[in-house]
């Protein structure tokens, strides 16, 4: 407990220096979509602590994202509370997705996840009168406190990444009390929780809303940041994009979530800025490519996430000591 | 006589054409220590699951402490107090022997999703009893020095006495154990058996599936006897074993008697 709150503060103190650091605009809008990438991916490691894996969580973002853009441009509401609404009514849709898909075996759960996100992006190109088609939305009104605008990229950084954490507090208390324990024994064997009392699909339940209620604010964030949104970062490759983050991280530890956001994102970055050097020839569909086959190492070398993987492959490399007898497994 | 604590009347359970269990009733009065054994497919783990919610009967009804809980689901089942343990262990492998135990504690805490996102005073509280109450319980079933292991690093024996301990601090009403001796040593099975004496002193009802007879012979207060989902016999354990239908079921028909 005190351990974890020493890994917060310095993580907190990192985060408040890392701007003095590196001041460039460039730098510092990457580290605003790594913080939020990093509240998106931790609903998603949530959600994984109880063994489901979604691929519609771009579509809960876009869902927030619009959903205040729409509410503060058109109705002049404050972006403030229009986030906040769009979070609450982005959980109150995925609590309808969750009811008839939830009761579905986890692969057919995440086929339903990934028709669910398909559906809201095509929405977001065809509801041209709404949406503004594949054009977006212009001039989404930046946040602003007691007057002065949070637009600037720095200020931008204090908020989402004060948000990142109070998301990263949140997560780790849910994970490490009883609901937390109630999901991974869902993990670990869903009979053996109901055996035991836990309430299955009221906690599946819980944690799905809950995963679209962190990618929903961070939509609101984006939309507010940026002030103009389209579909395309809403698409079903962004859904990926978030998994592959949540998978590297290590889909059941929490601190791999920002860390997954982290190098996914800033890999992104140099593979746009490099590839396109040693390849001048080829289009943008090397990108997928790439994350497809990092995907797939990831899955065969570091099944636990690559924080996990480094640690055991610590333990494995440490000079050989007097080493605890273990129990055989039968 | 006191009013049964579990009432099982006329349970059926059909599986197309063949009846895994069919028309078995009995009950069990509390603090009573009831064995059911049979031959290897008799239905007697299909029976825990018709009674803990997790296979709905074809016909016939689950009584507890006299209402009827036929197809109640599992959950709102073991909420009720009835904890069940499994034939093959149902282990939650990637977590630690501790909290594996901690998470039998479920049916009586209360923290939810908002007051563990918050990690609230009470939150916090309830938390510490919960740990407290599992290192108790491994200390019972000798495992405390592995506490903090991870699960799927124990013995199979070992698992087996931790889901014990894990229904344990479930504070169960009714506890069913699914073959609760398999895998342990002789040792390791007497204190077993002398911990589920225990726990019938301090009010806890049993019944458990067992094949092993010095336990049954040693344990049982009453033994049922299912055979092709029949109940074919009931009653005492030495009375039970020289009844010729249960020795015929065990033995085949053409073995001479004693």
């Amino acid at each position: 407990m005190t351990r974890r709150g020493a890994g917060l503060a310095l993580l907190a103190c990192g985060i408040a220096g890392l701007p003095f650091l590196a001041s460039s605009a460039y730098l510092l809008t990457v580290f605003n979509i790594i913080g939020l990438s990093t509240i998106v991916t931790l609903g998603l490691i949530l959600l994984g602590s109880s063994g489901q894996v979604s691929l519609g969580q771009a579509a809960f973002y876009g869902l927030g994202a619009y959903g205040s853009a729409l509410l503060s441009r058109d109705l002049g509401w404050s972006p403030w509370a229009t986030i906040a609404i769009a979070t609450a009514a982005t959980a109150g849709v995925a609590y309808l997705v969750g009811v008839p898909t939830l009761r579905l075996a986890e692969h057919f759960f995440v086929l339903a996840t990934l028709g669910f996100g398909i559906i809201v992006n095509v929405l977001m190109v065809q509801l041209v009168d709404v949406t503004g088609g594949a054009s977006g939305l212009r001039d989404i009104p930046g946040l602003r406190i007691a007057g002065v605008s949070l637009a600037a990229d720095r200020a931008f950084y204090y908020l989402v990444w004060g948000l990142a954490l109070a998301a990263l507090l949140l997560a780790q208390n849910i994970t490490s009390h009883r609901t937390g324990r109630a999901l991974r024994a869902i993990l670990g064997s869903e009979v053996g929780a109901a055996a035991l009392g836990v309430e299955v699909s009221r906690y599946k339940m819980q944690v799905f809303v809950a995963s679209a209620a962190y990618a929903a604010l961070a939509g609101g964030l984006y939309a507010h940041y940026i002030r103009f949104i389209s579909p395309s970062p809403f698409s079903l490759y962004a859904s990926l994009f978030f998994l592959i983050m949540a998978v590297v991280g290590g889909l059941t530890n929490i601190w791999g979530g920002l860390f997954g956001a982290a190098l996914i994102t800033i890999l992104d970055q140099v593979i746009r800025a490099q590839v396109p050097r040693v390849f001048p020839r080829v289009g943008g569909e090397y990108q997928t490519a790439i994350y497809g086959i990092l995907l797939v190492l990831i899955m065969i070398f570091f099944p636990s996430g690559i924080v996990r993987g480094a640690l055991d492959l610590g333990r494995l490399l440490r000079p050989v000591g007097p080493e605890p007898a273990k129990g055989g497994s039968a | 006589m006191t009013a049964p604590l579990l009432e099982v009347v006329d349970l059926t359970k059909r599986f197309g054409g063949v009846s895994a269990v069919d028309g078995v009733s009995f009950a069990a009065a509390p603090q009573e220590i009831t064995t059911v054994i049979g031959p290897n497919g008799a239905g007697k783990t299909t029976l825990f699951n018709l009674i803990t919610g997790f296979v709905p009967p074809t016909s016939g009804d689950v009584i507890y402490r006299g209402q009827r809980i036929t197809g109640m689901p599992a959950p709102q089942v073991a909420g009720a107090g009835i904890i069940r343990t499994f034939q093959n262990l149902i282990i939650f492998n990637e977590t630690t022997v501790v909290e594996n135990v901690m998470v039998g504690c479920h049916r009586w805490t209360r923290t939810g999703f908002i007051q563990a996102a918050l990690a609230l005073p009470a939150a916090v509280r309830e938390d510490r009893t919960v740990r407290e109450t599992a290192m108790a319980a491994l200390a019972l079933v000798g495992l405390e020095g592995r506490a903090h292991d991870r699960a799927r690093d124990l013995p199979f024996g070992q698992q087996r006495l931790l889901e014990v301990a894990r229904a344990l601090v479930a504070r169960p009403a009714l506890l069913l154990l699914d073959e609760p001796t398999a895998g342990l040593s002789a040792q390791e099975a007497q204190h077993l058996v002398a911990l589920i004496r225990r726990l019938r002193a301090d009010g806890v009802t049993f019944v458990v599936i067992e094949h092993n007879m010095d336990v049954v012979m040693d344990a049982a207060d009453r033994v049922i006897v299912l055979e092709y989902g029949e109940k074919i016999a009931e009653g005492p354990p030495q009375a039970v074993q020289r009844d010729p239908r249960v020795i015929a079921a065990y033995l085949g028909e053409e073995v001479p008697g004693p």
